[in-house]
């Protein structure tokens, strides 16, 4: 709510203080904050407390494709995989080089960046091979629904190739 | 970057959405299925990067990593962009879903412009130097088209925004180096760390 109320008060401060006229610049930045509240509380009311899943089976209900979902599911957990990584990076930078300022500080940064992102590469083929043995995308998901069938199918057929 | 909730026209959100959806169906479709893992994993060690503030002077910024990611990512950095924008949205209430269109479209489409433009010179150029160069006008340029296509947005919303839009064109341009310069540090060491990175 702070987050939404400062937001507010720079939208309506801006186009006050840029429109040609105060009182229409005033009324106009009034309206477009009054509009992002709204829609900010509806989103606050039905959307964020679903989380990822309610979003994911809201998708699956809209059908929306296949990939963008798996992509939006990875990328949630590789934010979750990576974010620790990143951070001892960074931790590490800092107990290495306590004074780099500036340029020297961006370019160090971007370096790291680099360096997670051959990391990420790495660990997205490992994982993709992990996906592979469980059946490909079809046994991924263990809340998607519509395709079970489709998982049961693929773990008979891994069963019977184990064997 | 973002544009807040509530700003643009029905018009406009309408021709964001259906800009943003041709050029995800189109990304998803030349991404192929086993490139998604790494499609996703990239785009969450960006979203990562960017979330990282940086020191430069006297101010602090957060980089956005938008001609990288198109660098790295070709059309995949469409559907990239837009999940990162959505989660976001979700887990920061950055931008917002109704907006959510417009903010992918004018995100993306610098990316995919940077990665049609400079993909193909920056992969052959064996010199540093030249990498060095063509990435520092890719990432200039990206943060550039984006506040451009931010501020065709707002322009055509409500011609009152000029002053507005040319105030947010003036913040973007230090913004614009700085990104330049961290794109050009980052594709001269993936170029020497991992040619075969670079889409």
């Amino acid at each position: 709510m702070k987050k939404l109320f400062f937001a507010n008060l720079l939208i309506i401060i801006t186009t006050t203080l840029t429109w040609p006229d105060i009182n229409d610049g005033f009324l106009t930045g009034l309206s477009i904050a009054l509009k992002c509240s709204v829609i900010y509380l509806i989103c606050a009311v039905f959307i964020f407390p679903k989380g990822i899943s309610g979003i994911y089976k809201a998708m699956i209900f809209l059908h929306v494709p296949e990939k963008l979902r798996i992509l939006i599911l990875l990328t949630l957990r590789g934010i979750f995989i990576l974010k620790e990584r990143f951070e001892a990076a960074l931790i590490s930078l800092k107990l290495r080089a306590p004074k780099q300022k500036n340029f020297a500080k961006l370019k160090s940064f971007t370096h790291i960046t680099g360096s997670i992102l051959l990391q990420a590469a790495d660990r997205s083929e490992r994982m993709e091979r992990a996906i592979k043995c469980r059946g490909g995308f079809q046994g991924f998901n263990s809340i998607r629904n519509e395709k079970n069938e489709n998982v049961i199918e693929s773990s008979k057929s891994l069963l019977q190739i184990s064997r | 970057m973002h544009i807040s909730e509530g700003v643009l026209s029905t018009q406009i959100l309408i021709a964001g959405w259906a800009g943003t959806c041709a050029g995800v169906a189109l990304g998803l479709k030349k991404t192929k299925d086993y490139k998604i893992v790494r499609t996703a994993l990239l785009s969450s060690a960006f979203f990562l990067a960017s979330l990282v503030n940086i020191r430069i002077g006297p101010s602090s910024t957060h980089l956005s990593f938008i001609a990288p990611m198109g660098l790295i990512l070709g059309w995949g950095a469409f559907p990239a962009i837009f999940v990162a924008l959505l989660l976001q949205a979700v887990l920061f209430q950055f931008g917002g879903f109704i907006v959510l269109g417009a903010n992918t479209l004018a995100m993306a489409s610098p990316a995919l412009f940077v990665y049609l433009i400079f993909g193909k010179i920056i992969r052959n150029s064996q010199k540093k130097f030249n990498v060095m160069i063509f990435s520092f006008i890719a990432g200039f340029l990206a943060v550039i088209l984006a506040a451009s296509i931010v501020g065709v947005f707002l322009g055509l919303t409500d011609k009152n925004f000029l002053t507005a839009i040319k105030l947010l064109f003036i913040a973007h341009v230090p913004l614009a180096l700085v990104e330049g310069l961290a794109t050009a540090f980052l594709i001269s060491w993936l170029k020497k760390a991992a040619p075969e990175f670079l889409f």
